[in-house]
């Protein structure tokens, strides 16, 4: 490309893929304000469906346990993932290594189907033979996104080990620090960006789930996808226009933050290496 | 400082490290008198980093031992020994400030806050940095990272201080106004300090004893000029500084001096003393390019003289390189110093003599 300017073709192409990607969304965003009970006539502006939102129990309830869950499984996927990270990075070869770091990636390539199935089943075993979980709820559904959160935490946080100058550990070491605070003091706090990021990223994937809860879910532990699913299955209402609105903004608002924290750590980082 | 007086505050006993089959140091002793600095000056792949973290606990050796004033430390992790290192990369907390950072090495010893706060002033003023207390790493330039990352080695106040390329982080210009600094900072807190460098100049320039290591064994261990003047191994004599070697053959062992015939030069050439070797037997002569003088007359001197054609110059300011071709086909330097600016040098293509005194050369027998 010529520098500068760019091509009449490039600039059609840039804008057509813009608007492949984001004219359904901001179509939603701008429906969600509609007065009319129909989802694709409009008929004036009106917050009345948000309000209508918020009055709504089962809706109410099920965002309350996405986000329950969403909470604790992007907390426990974080101290997973980055024990997993350490492991790998800082815990040299041992025998097994290709075996677990394949192993702990494996559910970012598994079909959510055949995760959701499969741990369906064990759990159904394991309350047959165990007596536990002896029923599905909010339980088994967390154990199932910790699951697959900690995949995605594991890559984040361990690209961050990676790039981090081993050095630093040991010159804590030298200066008489036991490996243990070597990890809180020194370790911890360099790479609590990539945690901090992966945790967004966990937190978003599990609220996004549909699949694999739906396989591991019970009675009473509807989360908001499933809420948002089967009520469109009887027609979309206005309210679930109100209801996506609200998702894409906090999503917007925690993709910014993780991206705004990992910009400002690689300006410390990278200066302090050159 | 190598005097009789001083006693050994480091000292490494027959240490041999061994990675899986190969064996990065083997069979090394060596003894590190108090307050001296002591330079490891190799190539890549020479060992020398091994040893440094084989001292600062880093790895352990296979088999060996390590002294630190008169306590074996071979199995004392890294964070109970007595020594700091500072490391190549500085490797500065980059989430603390510079304080924080001098203060790291104290607060593990969990002194009163008081006497880490009075230790961190001291220090940040030995190394002037005084005024950048408060500033992150990322806010600083590289000397004054070193500064800190030195300060912060010192705060504890280690028996051993260990350098592992100190200025390889920096450019050439900063480099040797820092080593100077360096050596005075060491040397004003008389601490005992051991550095690994490639690099002869900077080993030179700042220890007072310099080892030379080759495929994890030690070559030669003596002072800079020791080293340079006599060293005692073709690979010594290659590695510091330039050198001409000549293949010969003893020929007659005298007091004074002795007679050695080349076969590279097809000439005989003398050397003051006596040899330590039987006739007949194979030795290297060295000699150093700038004890090498040209002349377009032939010398008077009976020996030690050749006569051959400018082939190349190296003109680098303050002296020049020769490259005189001999008739055999050999190639020997010669440096002459540029004293006079308007001077009638000799130039490529001109017929040369070259002659050196008896005192000059040096046999090398390995």
């Amino acid at each position: 490309m010529q520098t500068g300017k760019i091509s009449r073709f490039s600039k059609t192409v840039l804008s057509l893929g813009f608007f492949f990607l984001y004219a359904p969304i901001l179509i939603l965003v701008i429906f969600s304000f509609n007065k009319s009970e129909l989802v694709t006539v409009w008929a004036g502006f009106s917050f009345k469906w948000y309000g209508e939102l918020f009055r709504d129990p089962q809706m109410l309830g099920a965002a309350w346990i996405s986000l329950k869950i969403a909470f604790l499984a992007a907390s426990a996927a974080v101290v997973l993932g980055t024990m997993a990270s350490i492991v790998m990075v800082r815990m040299g070869n041992f025998t097994g290594k290709t075996a677990f770091t394949s192993m702990i990636t494996a559910p970012l390539v598994m079909p959510e189907v055949i995760t959701g199935l499969s741990l369906l089943l064990l759990f159904v075993a394991m309350g047959q033979s165990l007596g536990w979980p002896g029923q599905r709820g909010m339980l088994t559904i967390w154990i199932a996104h910790v699951t697959f959160c900690t995949a995605f935490v594991t890559v984040v946080v361990t690209s961050r080990l990676q790039e981090m100058d081993e050095s630093i550990e040991e010159a804590a070491q030298d200066l008489g620090a036991p490996p243990w605070k070597v990890f809180f003091l020194v370790t911890l706090p360099i790479i609590a960006p990539a945690l901090m990021s992966g945790w967004l990223l966990a937190f978003t994937l599990s609220l996004d789930d549909l699949v694999i809860a739906s396989f591991v879910s019970g009675p009473g532990s509807t989360t908001l996808p499933m809420a948002v699913f089967s009520s469109v299955r009887m027609g979309i209402s206005p309210q679930i226009n109100a209801l996506a609105t609200l998702v894409v903004l906090v999503a917007t608002i925690a993709v910014f933050i993780a991206w705004w924290v990992a910009q400002r750590s690689l300006r410390v980082t990278t200066k302090v290496g050159d | 400082m190598s005097d009789a007086a001083s006693s050994p505050m480091l000292e490494i006993r027959q240490v041999t490290k061994r990675f899986g089959q190969l064996s990065a140091v083997k069979d090394v002793s060596l003894t590190i008198n108090k307050g001296e600095i002591f330079a490891l000056l190799g190539g890549s792949g020479c060992g020398k980093t091994t040893l440094l973290r084989m001292m600062s606990g880093f790895e352990t050796p296979s088999e060996g031992a390590i002294l630190i004033d008169g306590e074996d430390v071979s199995k004392v992790p890294p964070f109970q020994r007595p020594v700091n290192m500072m490391f190549q990369s500085y490797a500065l907390f980059p989430h603390m400030t510079v304080e924080q950072n001098v203060a790291f090495g104290l607060k593990q010893d969990k002194l009163p806050k008081a006497q880490i706060a009075d230790q961190v002033a001291a220090m940040l003023k030995l190394v002037h940095m005084t005024d950048f207390a408060k500033r992150k790493p990322n806010q600083l330039s590289g000397g004054q990272r070193q500064r800190v990352a030195l300060a912060r080695s010192l705060a504890k106040k280690p028996k051993v201080l260990l350098l592992d390329e100190p200025m390889g982080a920096l450019d050439k210009k900063l480099r040797s106004q820092m080593q100077l600094e360096l050596v005075d900072i060491i040397e004003s807190v008389g601490v005992t300090c051991v550095m690994v460098t490639h690099d002869q100049e900077e080993a030179m320039t700042m220890a007072n004893r310099v080892s030379v290591m080759h495929l994890g064994e030690i070559m030669q261990v003596g002072s800079p000029s020791e080293i340079y003047e006599f060293p005692n191994s073709r690979h010594t004599a290659e590695f510091i500084g330039s050198v001409n070697i000549f293949d010969a053959t003893v020929q007659g062992v005298g007091s004074d001096a002795s007679q050695l015939s080349c076969t590279d030069l097809n000439c005989v050439l003398s050397v003051e003393g006596g040899v330590n070797a039987v006739e007949g037997a194979q030795v290297g002569v060295a000699v150093r390019p700038e004890k090498i003088y040209m002349s377009r007359t032939q010398p008077e001197q009976g020996d030690n003289w050749l006569h051959g054609k400018v082939e190349d110059i190296a003109y680098l300011g303050g002296h020049s390189v020769y490259h005189v071709k001999l008739a055999s086909g050999k190639t020997v330097m010669a440096t002459t110093t540029n004293v006079d600016r308007h001077e009638q040098r000799l130039t490529w293509e001109d017929q040369v003599y070259l002659y050196w005194s008896a005192s000059s050369s040096v046999v090398l027998y390995q």
